[in-house]
């Protein structure tokens, strides 16, 4: 018997997270050192100052970019996290970015459940084809 | 035929997963343990076509 299964994904694995948003593109073309937090800290604006927003996932905004102010992830009730984002700063980390982000939380956690699934399982091949991931775990 | 389990994840992290040369039970609980991904969508249990396991490939959108 064989399975096939759609889901959409929802970011509730930090280390996943923080591990795509290491990866994920950036307007300074770095990666980002990201601060995660147990207790929501205050996110700062572009001028310095704290602002009403809290994160458990902090990207300092002067890793975000010239002007930029804190981007950061709030773990909800559900445990789910969401990104805050600031006006000014969606316009590069806009719905297409969080998207791409969404994409590679996809495959960190894919990574790290195939292994624990089973006996274990490891990535055989990965390529890209018109956007989208393609994978083929093996076991071990 | 070789236990393989292959995925696409499409442009907003939409995951489909394809569970090939899994038996009986085994394949569910298998696939059962990626859904801490998210929200199961949509899911199609292909029967095999004999003993070995094989499967037939099936193109499901969502």
């Amino acid at each position: 018997m064989s399975v096939y299964r759609t889901l959409a994904t929802n970011l509730t694995d930090v280390d996943c997270l923080k591990k795509a948003l290491g990866r994920v593109e950036t307007r300074t073309g770095k990666p980002w050192n990201v601060q995660e937090h147990a207790q929501p800290v205050p996110l700062e604006g572009y001028e310095g100052k704290a602002r009403k927003q809290t994160a458990n996932l902090v990207i300092a905004r002067a890793e975000v970019g010239p002007s930029s102010n804190d981007i950061g992830f709030l773990k909800g009730e559900d445990g789910t996290y969401q990104a805050i984002i600031s006006d000014f700063d969606r316009h590069f980390h806009n719905d297409k970015w969080l998207d791409h982000l969404s994409q590679l939380y996809a495959e960190e956690k894919l990574v790290k459940t195939a292994k624990k699934a089973g006996t274990g399982f490891q990535v055989k091949s990965r390529k890209v084809v018109q956007g989208k991931i393609h994978l083929t775990f093996q076991q071990v | 035929m070789a236990q393989e389990i292959k995925a696409v994840i499409d442009e907003k992290g939409v995951v489909s997963l394809d569970l090939e040369g899994f038996h009986g039970k085994g394949c569910k609980a298998v696939a059962d343990a990626f859904n801490t991904l998210g929200r199961v969508t949509h899911e199609e249990l292909k029967p095999s076509f004999n003993e070995g396991g094989g499967s037939s490939t099936v193109s499901v959108s969502h």
